[in-house]
């Protein structure tokens, strides 16, 4: 895999994770072989009786958030594994491609109005959202957190989620959408979390070689 | 005459380790410190550990709490190894102290790595106050490659205090850094206890000294 020249579109890209995380496929039965091999060697040597309840939760858990994820177009999902003494980090994150409709994207016709156009769609997204248009070393993108309430009792209180709109360099009509959740009201570790996910954002590459 | 001491440090969750600066003729080596705290941490408790379990304890104690790294160069004083229980894995955190060379905020966010270029993006700085005064803290983000040349996303969590001397010699003041680097995972979760143990350093008196 290797850095996209620049001047076409990428097709595809790259995060540096933290150890511990994982990145699983959200096409249909590629996600399970990752994960299951991941759980074989974090629980090697262990034994089965101990850990299998812990396993066997945690993949039903990363299965249930794949299969969620693509139902809205998903590419990826990353998730923290084990995270501190079997217990994750209550986050996940989940990379989408959309391709925008066509009114919005008929006055794209040289380079220089594509970019002003662009520019004018993220900071409608970022305003839309009450976000910001923030510039990772990607690339522009539209910020936008949020939160959202508890869908019943056992969500204890909602989710924090942040979405970063970034628009694919020379492909107007494609964008990444990177959904970020963290469990929200466990002050101070979920600003701390959105802290991390900032940080994760920052080292997202456009790259050859992965197909979005 | 007052010194600078970590006082009541929580030893359910820290474990002092060999200092550099600190050698005894007649003490411990590294190797017999950490047989005697693998005795320690595992003493009372249920079910008694497997063999093997001590040795990964006794071997995690010895890397981790070695008195070479990282290298006693780099000016680190004093090792705090984070373990709330047995089968963790142990964690350090490292104290230094240096004379004052500069303006306090300067020196202090060189410190916290507030403007360190290889950190993915800018860290978020803080002004805590503790009971030497007032202290940068910073958590930063960056990423690392293994010997393989895979990258990881790591994260450093700062704590630096000019501690001014509460007699008011200003040649006894001091620089203090305080820091510990591992998976974003871990050092979010031991955030609060870092904390406390940056909380815990306070001016002392010395037996036997008086001022002026």
């Amino acid at each position: 895999m290797s850095e996209t020249a620049p001047s076409r579109p990428p097709t595809g890209y790259s995060l540096v994770l933290p150890p511990g995380w994982l990145r699983l496929p959200a096409r249909p039965g590629a996600a399970e072989p990752v994960l299951d091999e991941a759980l074989d060697e974090a629980f090697a040597g262990l034994p089965r009786d101990s850990v299998g309840p812990l396993r066997a939760e945690l993949r039903r858990r990363a299965l249930a958030l794949v299969a969620e994820a693509r139902f809205a177009d998903a590419v990826d999902v990353y998730v923290p594994l084990l995270g501190v003494r079997g217990r994750p980090l209550p986050a996940s994150v989940i990379v989408a491609v959309t391709t925008l409709p066509d009114a919005l994207s008929t006055d794209l016709g040289t380079d220089a109005t594509a970019d002003a156009a662009t520019a004018g769609l993220l900071s409608r997204v970022a305003a839309n959202g009450r976000g910001a248009v923030v510039t990772l070393p990607a690339g522009p993108c539209a910020r936008v957190e949020s939160h959202e309430p508890p869908r019943d009792e056992g969500e204890g209180h909602g989710t924090r989620r942040v979405v970063f709109h970034l628009p694919v360099p020379f492909a107007t009509q494609r964008w990444v959408v990177v959904n970020c959740t963290v469990a929200d009201g466990l002050s101070p570790m979920t600003e701390t979390v959105v802290d991390l996910l900032d940080a994760l954002l920052s080292t997202w590459r456009w790259r050859d070689g992965l197909v979005l | 005459m007052k010194d600078l001491e970590l006082v009541d440090v929580d030893t359910d969750v820290w474990l002092r380790a060999p200092s550099p600066w600190h050698l005894q003729p007649d003490g411990p080596t590294d190797e017999e410190w950490a047989a005697l705290l693998t005795d320690a941490v595992w003493t009372g408790v249920e079910p008694a550990p497997e063999a093997a379990d001590r040795e990964r304890t006794r071997r995690l104690l010895l890397a981790a709490g070695s008195r070479e790294t990282p290298d006693p160069a780099s000016g680190w004083a004093w090792k705090y190894l984070h373990l709330p229980a047995p089968d963790d894995e142990p964690v350090p955190a490292l104290i230094a102290f240096l004379p004052p060379d500069g303006p306090r905020d300067e020196v202090l966010r060189s410190l916290v790595r507030a403007n360190d270029p290889t950190c993915v993006e800018p860290p978020m700085v803080e002004e805590v106050e503790t009971p030497i005064g007032q202290a940068l803290r910073a958590l930063a983000y960056h990423v690392t490659a293994d010997a393989n040349g895979d990258e990881s996303l790591l994260a450093t969590l700062s704590y630096a205090w000019r501690a001014e001397d509460p007699d008011g010699d200003p040649s006894a003041s001091l620089d203090v850094r305080l820091w510990t680097g591992y998976t974003p995972d871990r050092v979010i979760a031991m955030a609060d206890d870092v904390e406390r143990l940056a909380r815990s350093l306070r001016w002392v008196d010395v037996p036997g000294e008086t001022a002026g």
